[in-house]
C-alpha cells in the first residue's frame, strides 16, 4: 500500500461515515465489516461511523438519494462523497477519498 | 379497494382479474375496466411518445378520486414534471401538500461511485414507508429501463427488475412500468420485462402527410381480453384522448324510426325518409346540390325542434349560411335558436386526432340528433386517403354509439369518384348512399339523384331528375306523369 492514513484529510480532522443498509442482508453485513476495516487502518482514532437502516428511516435515505443499499456519505474536508456498494473494493474506496482530499 | 376497481369484463372471459380504472379517456374501453389491480403494466416506446404521461395521469386521476400514489421519477426533474402536468391543467403541487401525490426525485448521478455489490434496497424502503405512510397502493416508475442501467451486468439488471416486480405484487401496488424502446419492438435486453408485466402496451409515433400521430397497442393483458387494435391518441387539453373505434354496435332502433330528408317525394323514394341514428353518404360532382340537399333536411330537423351539428370544412359559417340564403333556405333561424351549430374549421389547420377531439367534444357538449359531415372529401386534405378512412370510420362509429343520424358529403371529381369512398370498406358501416349527378338532355343539363343503397328499405333504382327551389331541393314528379308508388305520396 502506498496510502498511509496522512494522506486522508488533515490530521486532525475528524471523518464521519454515514452508512445506509437494508437490515441485516448481506450485502448490508459486508459493507459494516468493510467500513470498519478500513476505518481502523486509515483513519484510527478519528472517524465516526454512523449506521442508518433504511427500513427504519426511510426519509434519511429519501433526503439523501439513497436507492441503491449499502451505501455510504462520507463527509470529508468540506466535501460529501456517495459510494454504492458493500465497498469490497476497498482500493477503490482510498483511491477516491485520497482524491477527495486533495 | 375503491369503487373503480372491478372484476371482470365485458368479455366474460376474464372473471377472477380485478381491474383499476385509469379513467384516462378511453383506456379503459380498450382495457375492458383498466389496469391490472395489484399486478404490473408496462408501457412501452420510442422517446417523446407520451410513456410517462400515461403513468402521471394515472396517477393523477387516482390521486383526485381518493387513491394516493407515487411518481419515482428516473428521467425527469420533479421541477419539469410538475411543469408538464401544469401545462395541461394537472396541479400536482396541491396534491403533493395534501398527500394524495409523492414524487421522487430518483435520478441517479452518471457519475456514481461504486465499489462492490449492492442492491435495491434502498428504493423499496423509501417506497415501502412513504406507500405506508400515504396510503399509496399506487405507482409509477419512469423509466425502468434508467433504473436498470445502474447495473453493469444486464443478468443482475434482470434479476433486480424481477426481484423490484415481485416485491411491489406482494405489495398488492398497482404498478405502471414504463420502459423506452427502439421502433416497434422492446428487445434485449429489456425483452424480459414483455414476459414480467401482466399487461403490455407499447407506444408508438408515426409521420404521415407530415401529420405526427401517436399511436397506442395493448399486446398483452394475462387473463383479460382487450381492444387489439392500433388506436390513435392525442395530448391535449386536459389530458390524454383515446377514441378507439369500439365496435360495438348499438342495439340500433330499427323500429323504422325515420327523419325527414325535407322534401316529402324524397322521403317517399328512400320509403319513409332518413332512418334516424344511421349514416348517409352523399356523394356527387361539384355544384350539383350536396349542400342543399344537407341544408334541406337540417332546415326540416331543426323544424321539428331535433338539433343539428353541421361540421363545414369547406367554408366559414357566414358564407354557408350566405349560399342557402340565395337558395332560400335561411338557416338563421335554427341558429338563434339553438337548433343548429356550425363547427367550421380548415381541414389544414390541425391533425386528425385534434379534429376528432374538437368533433367528439363538440358532440359530447351538445349533444346533437343529426351530424352532416361537408365534406368528406376535404378531410383528406388533412393527411392523406388512408388517415381521411381512419377518421371517418372512426367519427361514424362514434356517432353510431351516441344515436346520432350522420349524413357524409363527399365531392367526386367524376362519376366513378361518387364511389371511390364505398369502394375501400365505408360501404359496410353507410346505410344509404345518394348519388347526386347531371344529366344531359340534350337541351338542358338537368340534375339527378340516385339512391345506390337503402339498408332495410324498399328504395327506388331510378334517376330521379331535381331541382333546387326557393325551399330547398325538390325531387320533380315523373314527366311521364307514371304514378310511381314512391313518387305518389
Amino acid at each position: 500500500m502506498s496510502t498511509r492514513s496522512e494522506d486522508y484529510g488533515a490530521r486532525a480532522e475528524r471523518v464521519v461515515f454515514e452508512l445506509f443498509v437494508a437490515g441485516d442482508e448481506p450485502h448490508s453485513r459486508a459493507a459494516r465489516v468493510n467500513l470498519t476495516q478500513i476505518c481502523e487502518s486509515h483513519f484510527e482514532g478519528r472517524y465516526e461511523i454512523r449506521v442508518v437502516d433504511v427500513f427504519e428511516s426511510f426519509d434519511a435515505a429519501l433526503e439523501n438519494n439513497i436507492f441503491l443499499t449499502p451505501a455510504v456519505i462520507v463527509r470529508l474536508s468540506g466535501s460529501c462523497i456517495t459510494i454504492f456498494g458493500n465497498l469490497g473494493d476497498k482500493e477503490e474506496v482510498l483511491k477516491t477519498l485520497a482524491l477527495e482530499s486533495q | 379497494m375503491g369503487n373503480d376497481t372491478f372484476t371482470g369484463g365485458k368479455s366474460g372471459a376474464n372473471v377472477g382479474i380485478g381491474k383499476v380504472a385509469t379513467n384516462i379517456d378511453g383506456l379503459d374501453e380498450i382495457l375492458r375496466g383498466g389496469v391490472p389491480a395489484g399486478r404490473t403494466t408496462l408501457i412501452a416506446g420510442g422517446p417523446g411518445t407520451g410513456k410517462s404521461m400515461f403513468g402521471l395521469e394515472f396517477l393523477y386521476r387516482g390521486a383526485r378520486s381518493g387513491h394516493p400514489g407515487i411518481f419515482l421519477s428516473f428521467e425527469e426533474s420533479k421541477e419539469s414534471v410538475r411543469e408538464n402536468c401544469l401545462s395541461l391543467g394537472w396541479d400536482l403541487a396541491s396534491l403533493e401538500k395534501e398527500g394524495r401525490f409523492f414524487l421522487v426525485d430518483g435520478h441517479v448521478d452518471s457519475q456514481v461511485l461504486v465499489s462492490g455489490d449492492f442492491n435495491m434496497n434502498g428504493l423499496l424502503a423509501i417506497v415501502s414507508g412513504k406507500a405506508q405512510e400515504m396510503g399509496a397502493d399506487r405507482i409509477v416508475i419512469d423509466a425502468v429501463d434508467m433504473l436498470m442501467r445502474v447495473f453493469d451486468d444486464p443478468k443482475r439488471a434482470q434479476n433486480e427488475t424481477l426481484t423490484l416486480h415481485d416485491w411491489l405484487n406482494s405489495r398488492g401496488m398497482t404498478s405502471i412500468l414504463t420502459a423506452k424502446s427502439a421502433k416497434n419492438t422492446i428487445r434485449s435486453p429489456f425483452g424480459f420485462l414483455d414476459f414480467m408485466a401482466d399487461c403490455v402496451i407499447y407506444l408508438d409515433q408515426r409521420i404521415q402527410a407530415q401529420v405526427n400521430t401517436k399511436r397506442l397497442q395493448v399486446v398483452k393483458y394475462r387473463g383479460s381480453g382487450y381492444g387489439g387494435n392500433e388506436y390513435p391518441f392525442l395530448i391535449a387539453d386536459n389530458g390524454i384522448h383515446l377514441n378507439p373505434v369500439s365496435g360495438v354496435e348499438m342495439a340500433l332502433d330499427r323500429d323504422h324510426q325515420r327523419t325527414s330528408s325535407g322534401d316529402p317525394t324524397l322521403d317517399a323514394i328512400l320509403g319513409g325518409g332518413y332512418h334516424k341514428g344511421t349514416c348517409v353518404l352523399v356523394s356527387g360532382l361539384t355544384g350539383t346540390g350536396k349542400t342543399a340537399t344537407a341544408s334541406t333536411f337540417v332546415r326540416s330537423a331543426c323544424g321539428n325542434g331535433q338539433k343539428v351539428l353541421y361540421i363545414s370544412y369547406e367554408e366559414s359559417a357566414g358564407s354557408m349560411v350566405q349560399g342557402m340564403l340565395s337558395l332560400g333556405i335561411d338557416l338563421r333561424p335554427p341558429m338563434e335558436s339553438g337548433c343548429l351549430e356550425i363547427l367550421s374549421v380548415m381541414p389544414e389547420s390541425m391533425g386528425i386526432e385534434e379534429h376528432l377531439f374538437r368533433i367528439v367534444s363538440t358532440i359530447k357538449r351538445f349533444k346533437p340528433d343529426h351530424i352532416v359531415l361537408d365534406a368528406m372529401s376535404a378531410v383528406k386534405r388533412i393527411a392523406g386517403d388512408a388517415a381521411a378512412f381512419d377518421f371517418v370510420v372512426r367519427l361514424v362509429d362514434f356517432c353510431k354509439e351516441t344515436g346520432a343520424t350522420m349524413m357524409l358529403i363527399n365531392q367526386g371529381r367524376g362519376f366513378h369518384e361518387n364511389y371511390e369512398f364505398t369502394g375501400i370498406g365505408l360501404s359496410s358501416i353507410i346505410d344509404t348512399i345518394l348519388i347526386l349527378d347531371y344529366k344531359d338532355t340534350g337541351t338542358e343539363l338537368k340534375r339527378v339523384l340516385l339512391v345506390l343503397k337503402s339498408r332495410g328499405a324498399n328504395h327506388s333504382n331510378k334517376y330521379h331528375p331535381f331541382i333546387l327551389t326557393d325551399h330547398g331541393m325538390r325531387i320533380e314528379r315523373e314527366p311521364d306523369g307514371s304514378s310511381r308508388e314512391e313518387s305518389a305520396k
